[in-house]
C-alpha cells in the first residue's frame, strides 16, 4: 500500500481518486459464480447430448436410405426377377411355346408304365402312360425348349431307358437315362 | 463426425449390397428348386444339398440341376452318400461349363454338363461358343453329347456340329443328330456317320422321330458322291 501511495505521487486529486476506485476490491459472490458456471456446463452438456442424438438419428436415417438405394441398385444389377442371362448373353433369348412330346414304350406284360425325368421332378408316379395297344404305352407331354433326361418306370419299380431315344452320358445311379431335346427357335 | 458418418454409410451399403446379392441369387433361384426336396429328401440330405446349392448360387450358377440330380437319386433309391457324390459332381461340372462357355443360360449350362460328361473338353465347348456366336447352344450341345456317346470322336463331333449348326436351325440340327445315331446303330462307323458320307437317304426316310411337335425339321443334306 505504501508502494501504491508512492505510485500516485505526482497525480492530481482527481486522478488519485480514480486510481483508488479502480483498486477497490470487487465483492465477488463465489456461490453465485459457481452456480452460473455449473448451469452453463449443464446447458452445454444437455445440448451436446441432444446434438449427438440428433446426429446419430441422421446417420441412421441416411444409412437406411442409402442401404435401400444400394439394395435397389444391386437388385437391378443382378437382374432380380428377370432372366439374368438375357442382357449379358449375346444369344437370342428363346421364349418358345410348349411342344407336345410323345413318349412311347413297348412293354409286354406290364400292368402300368410311367415316365419320370427332369421335367417332372423324377416323380415315378406323376406321369403315367396310357396303354394304346396290347403292349404299347404312350403319353403326350408338353415341354418347353430344352434338354431333358428321363426313364420309364414299369410297374412302379423297374427303371428302363427309352430304346428309341439318345442316351445321356451320365449314369450316376447305375442306369442310363434317355434324352429328349426340344428345339426352340434357334437360328440357322 | 463427418468422416465417421461416411464410414458408417459405406460399410452399411457394402453389407446390404452383399446381402441383397446373396439373398436374391440364393433366394429367387434356389429356394423354389430346393423346396422340391421337401417331403422327399431326408433332413440330412436336404441340408447337404442346400450347402452345395448355396455355393453354386453364389458363383452365379443354376441350382436346379443339383436339385434335379438329388431327386433322381432319391427316386432311384440311391443312398444319401451316393446322391451327394453325384450332386457335387454336377456342381463341379457346372463351374467348368461356365468357365468354358462364358455367360450362358441355365439350359445351356445343363446341356454343357452333358457334353462334358460325354467326353467333350472345356476348350471344345469354348470353340463351340466362338464358332456359333449369337446362337443358343442348348441343341448344339445336346447333339454334340449324343454324337460322342454314340462313339464319335469328340473333336470331330464338334466340327460336325458346328458345320451343321451353321446351315440348320435347331430342329434341323436335331434331325441331323438323329440320323447320325440311326446310321451308327445300323453299323456305320461313327466318324463316317458324322461326316455324312454314309448317310443313305433310305435310312433317313425310315427314321422315326422320338417325339412329335415343334417345327418340321428338314432332313440332312444327301451325301455328296465321292470323287
Amino acid at each position: 500500500m505504501a508502494e501504491d501511495m508512492d505510485d500516485t505521487e505526482g497525480l492530481d486529486a482527481a486522478e488519485q481518486q480514480l486510481v483508488a476506485q479502480l483498486r477497490t476490491p470487487i465483492a465477488v459472490d463465489t456461490d453465485a459464480f459457481d452456480g452460473r458456471v455449473m448451469a452453463a456446463v449443464q446447458r452445454e452438456r444437455a445440448f451436446g447430448r441432444a446434438g449427438r442424438r440428433a446426429s446419430h438419428r441422421m446417420v441412421a436415417a441416411t444409412t437406411v436410405a442409402g442401404a435401400a438405394l444400394a439394395a435397389v441398385i444391386a437388385f437391378v444389377m443382378i437382374g432380380g426377377g428377370v432372366d439374368r442371362t438375357a442382357p449379358e448373353h449375346p444369344a437370342k433369348v428363346v421364349h418358345s411355346a410348349l411342344s407336345t412330346v410323345r413318349f412311347t414304350l413297348v412293354a409286354s406284360g406290364a400292368s402300368q408304365v410311367a415316365v419320370a425325368g427332369s421335367f417332372n421332378g423324377w416323380n415315378a408316379t406323376a406321369t403315367p402312360l396310357r396303354r394304346i395297344d396290347k403292349n404299347t404305352w404312350a403319353a403326350d407331354i408338353p415341354l418347353g425348349a430344352g434338354r431333358y433326361v428321363y426313364q420309364f418306370v414299369i410297374d412302379g419299380h423297374r427303371w428302363v431307358p427309352d430304346p428309341q431315344a439318345p442316351r445321356d452320358p451320365g449314369d450316376d445311379f447305375g442306369a442310363t437315362n434317355s434324352v429328349v431335346t426340344v428345339a426352340g427357335s434357334g437360328s440357322a | 463426425m463427418m468422416s465417421r458418418f461416411i464410414d458408417t454409410l459405406v460399410a452399411s451399403l457394402a453389407v446390404v449390397a452383399l446381402a441383397v446379392c446373396i439373398g436374391n441369387v440364393a433366394g429367387a433361384q434356389g429356394v423354389a428348386a430346393l423346396q422340391q426336396l421337401d417331403g422327399r429328401a431326408s433332413a440330412s440330405l436336404k441340408a447337404q444339398v442346400t450347402s452345395v446349392a448355396d455355393s453354386v448360387a453364389h458363383a452365379g450358377l443354376p441350382v436346379a440341376p443339383l436339385v434335379d440330380k438329388a431327386l433322381e437319386g432319391i427316386s432311384k433309391g440311391a443312398d444319401d452318400n451316393r446322391i451327394m457324390i453325384a450332386v457335387r459332381g454336377v456342381a463341379n461340372d457346372l463351374g467348368i461349363a461356365r468357365r468354358a462357355l462364358g455367360p450362358s443360360s441355365d439350359n445351356e449350362l445343363a446341356a454343357a454338363v452333358a457334353a462334358l460328361r460325354a467326353g467333350s473338353t472345356p476348350p471344345g465347348l469354348t470353340r463351340l461358343r466362338k464358332e456359333l456366336p449369337g446362337r443358343q447352344l442348348v441343341v448344339p450341345l445336346s447333339v454334340l453329347a449324343s454324337l460322342i456317346v454314340d462313339g464319335a470322336p469328340a473333336q470331330s463331333a464338334i466340327v460336325a456340329v458346328v458345320a451343321n449348326a451353321r446351315q440348320r436351325d435347331d430342329s434341323g440340327l436335331l434331325a441331323y443328330g438323329r440320323s447320325v445315331s440311326h446310321d451308327i446303330a445300323g453299323g456305320v462307323a461313327p466318324l463316317t456317320a458324322i461326316t455324312g458320307t454314309q448317310a443313305a437317304p433310305h435310312a433317313l426316310s425310315t427314321f422315326k422321330p422320338a417325339f412329335t411337335g415343334g417345327k418340321t425339321a428338314p432332313l440332312p443334306a444327301p451325301p455328296k458322291p465321292k470323287p
